[in-house]
C-alpha cells in the first residue's frame, strides 16, 4: 500500500524520505529517456508530420511493423513461455547450458544476428534455398521480418517469465497436485496467474523490442519495409528531417500499441 | 525487379527513377563495399546492381561486364549557422583551406580505411596542395577526431556538431546544404585529369592493397537480363533524373567495359544518339523515358 510506511511511528519524520530520493534517483534516468522524446517532437512541425503519415509508403511499412511485431511477440510467447517454464522447474548443469542459448541473441549486435540468420536460412543454404522452392522464402518476405524480429525479442519473454515462475511459491503448487490435479491444470490455474503480471511484463518488452529491431531485419528482410528500415530509408535519402516524422509516428504507434497490450492482457488476471 | 544500389544512389533512385520505369522495382542500399560483399557471399540476388566505385567490379565481383554512368565530385559542406561554417563559405574555392589550417573550423570527414569517401578525401588534400601551392595540407588539416562513419557524419553536420564536412556534391544538392564546390582539379570528378594528375596520388588501405587517385564514378551491372531489367538498367544509365539529384553526368556517359550482351550495346548507342540529338540535358524526365521506350 502507498504511504504505508507513514503508519510507523516516527518513520515520516526521522531521516530522509526516501521515496522522493528515489524519484529523484531515478529522475536522471528518466529525463536521458525523455529528453531525446522531447527534441524529436519539437524538432518535427505538426504539419510536416501530418504532411508525412498518409504517404502511402510510410502507411505501409507502419502496417507491416505492427503486424509482424505482434505475430513475432505471439511466437515469442507460445513458445517462449513452455520454455521458461521448463528452466524455472529443473535444475540440471543442462538447466545453464539452455539458459546461455537463450541469452545468446541479447549479447549478439542485432546486425551480427542477421548475418548468422542469413547463412541459416538465406538463399544459398539448405534451408533457404528449401523455403524459396515450396515458394515462401524467408528472406525478403514477411516470414523474414518475423524471424528477424522473433530472433531479437523473444528473449525477453523467456528471461523474465522464467523469473516470475521462479518467484512463485512452489507450496501452492504442491497444493495444488496434492489434491490432485496435473502439472498442466496446476500450471495453468495457480502458476500462470500468480506469475501474471511478470509474463506481462516481458512480453511488452518484447513487444516494444520487435517493433524497434533494425539491425537484423535489414540484413534479413529489408523488403516489406519496416518503420525502423522505413526511417532508415528516410535518413539516408535526405537526412534527419525527412527521418524524424517516421520517427515520431513509429514512438506514437508503438506507445499506443503497448498500452492496448496492457489493457487486453490486464484483464485475464486481475 | 530487384535493384541493389549503393548508399549515396537511394534518394536519385527512390525518387528519381522508381516512378520513371513501368516495372516494380525494389531498391535496397548499403554502402557500396557491402553491397558487393553481400552478392558475392550469395546473401543477395539482385536483377541490376549499381555500385559508387568501379573497383568493386574487379573485386570481390567480377561480372562479365558493367557500364559506368554518372560521376560525383567532393565537395565542403559547411554549416552557415555557425561561426567556422560561414567562415569557410566566405573563404570560397580558392581559400578555403585558411580557415581549416588555423584550427577555429571544426571539419569531420570519413574513415579512409572503411570508406571511398575517406581516401578519397585525403586524395583531395593532397592534389589541393601542390594545386594551390602549400605545403603538405594533408597532414595539417587531417587528424583522428574528425573521423565519423559515413551516416553519421552527416547527423553530426546538420546537428551543427561540426562545422563543415567533406561530402559527395549530390549529399549536399539533394539535403540543400550549403557548400563550397572545388575545382575539377581536385574534386576527382573530371576523367580527364587522371592521368599525370589524380593518379598520381594513392592510400595504401589496411589489408596492404593500394588504391591509386581516380575519378569517381558509378558503375552498373545486369545479372539477370530480360526485358524487364533492361528497361530498369537504361534508365539507371542514362536517364537524365541523375543530374536533378546532383550526379554529375559527363560526355564520356555510359562507356562499357567487358564482354557487354548486344542487347546492351545496342541500347548505348541508340541511348547517345538520343541524348545528343534531342539536346536538352535538363528535360523532364517523363519525356526522356517515353522516348527510351519508344526506341526499345
Amino acid at each position: 500500500m502507498m504511504g504505508s510506511h507513514s503508519n510507523r511511528p516516527g518513520t515520516s519524520t526521522l531521516g530522509p524520505d526516501w521515496l522522493s530520493v528515489a524519484l529523484a534517483l531515478g529522475g536522471v534516468l528518466l529525463l536521458l529517456y525523455a529528453l531525446p522524446m522531447v527534441a524529436l517532437f519539437l524538432s518535427v512541425p505538426p504539419g510536416d508530420f501530418l504532411a508525412r503519415i498518409d504517404d502511402p509508403i510510410v502507411v505501409s511499412s507502419a502496417t507491416t511493423s505492427l503486424l509482424s511485431a505482434s505475430i513475432s511477440t505471439l511466437l515469442a510467447t507460445v513458445f517462449g513461455l513452455p520454455l521458461a517454464y521448463w528452466l524455472a522447474r529443473t535444475d540440471t548443469p543442462l538447466t545453464t547450458v539452455v539458459l546461455a542459448i537463450v541469452v545468446l541473441p541479447l549479447v549478439l549486435p542485432p546486425t551480427v544476428g542477421g548475418i548468422v540468420l542469413l547463412t541459416v536460412f538465406g538463399p544459398g543454404s539448405l534451408l533457404g534455398d528449401t523455403a524459396i522452392a515450396a515458394g515462401f522464402p524467408l528472406t525478403r518476405s514477411l516470414a523474414g521480418v518475423i524471424l528477424a524480429q522473433t530472433f531479437v525479442a523473444s528473449p525477453f519473454v523467456v528471461v523474465t517469465a522464467k523469473a516470475a515462475f521462479e518467484s512463485v511459491d512452489e507450496t501452492l503448487e504442491y497444493a495444488s497436485r496434492s489434491l490432485g490435479k496435473g502439472r498442466w491444470t496446476t500450471a495453468r490455474r495457480v502458476t500462470l496467474p500468480v506469475a501474471g503480471p511478470g509474463i506481462l511484463a516481458g512480453v511488452t518488452l518484447a513487444f516494444a523490442r520487435a517493433i524497434g529491431e533494425f539491425g537484423a531485419t535489414m540484413m534479413l528482410a529489408y523488403y516489406p519495409r519496416t518503420m525502423p528500415v522505413q526511417i532508415w530509408v528516410a535518413f539516408l535519402e535526405l537526412g534527419l528531417e525527412n527521418a524524424y516524422p517516421v520517427a515520431m509516428l513509429l514512438a506514437l504507434i508503438a506507445a499506443g500499441a503497448l498500452v492496448v497490450l496492457h489493457t487486453v492482457a490486464a484483464n485475464p488476471w486481475t | 525487379m530487384a535493384i541493389l544500389a549503393a548508399g549515396s544512389l537511394q534518394h536519385a533512385l527512390s525518387a528519381g527513377l522508381e516512378p520513371a520505369v513501368d516495372v516494380p522495382v525494389t531498391i535496397e542500399t548499403h554502402g557500396s563495399a557491402t553491397v558487393a560483399r553481400l552478392i558475392a557471399g550469395g546473401q543477395r540476388d539482385p536483377d541490376v546492381v549499381a555500385l559508387a566505385d568501379v573497383a568493386l567490379f574487379e573485386a570481390p565481383l567480377s561480372p562479365a561486364w558493367y557500364a559506368e554512368f554518372a560521376s560525383n565530385a567532393l565537395v565542403i559542406a559547411a554549416n552557415p549557422d555557425t561561426a567556422g561554417g560561414k567562415r569557410l563559405l566566405e573563404a570560397g574555392p580558392e581559400r578555403w583551406y585558411e580557415p581549416l589550417l588555423d584550427g577555429r573550423v571544426s571539419l569531420g570527414r570519413t574513415d579512409p580505411d572503411q570508406d571511398p569517401l575517406g581516401y578519397r578525401t585525403r586524395f583531395m588534400l593532397a592534389l589541393a596542395s601542390r594545386y594551390y601551392g602549400v605545403s603538405n595540407l594533408e597532414d595539417r588539416i587531417l587528424h583522428r577526431e574528425q573521423i565519423y562513419p559515413e551516416t553519421s557524419l552527416l547527423s553530426q553536420f546538420e546537428t551543427g556538431a561540426i562545422d563543415a564536412a567533406v561530402a559527395y556534391r549530390n549529399m549536399a544538392v539533394e539535403r540543400d546544404y550549403e557548400y563550397v564546390a572545388l575545382p575539377d582539379e581536385i574534386n576527382l570528378s573530371n576523367p580527364s585529369y587522371t592521368a599525370g594528375w589524380y593518379e598520381t596520388t594513392a592510400y595504401t588501405l589496411p589489408s596492404g592493397d593500394e588504391i591509386r587517385g581516380g575519378p569517381i564514378s558509378y558503375a552498373a551491372t545486369i545479372r539477370h537480363l530480360n526485358d524487364a531489367s533492361m528497361s530498369v538498367f537504361d534508365v539507371l544509365t542514362t536517364g537524365d533524373y541523375l543530374d536533378d539529384y546532383g550526379f554529375l553526368l559527363g560526355e564520356q556517359f555510359p562507356t562499357t567495359s567487358g564482354d557487354v550482351p548486344s542487347r546492351v550495346s545496342t541500347l548505348f548507342d541508340s541511348a547517345s544518339d538520343d541524348r545528343s540529338r534531342l539536346d536538352r540535358p535538363h528535360s523532364p524526365l517523363s519525356e526522356t523515358v517515353s522516348d527510351i521506350t519508344v526506341l526499345l
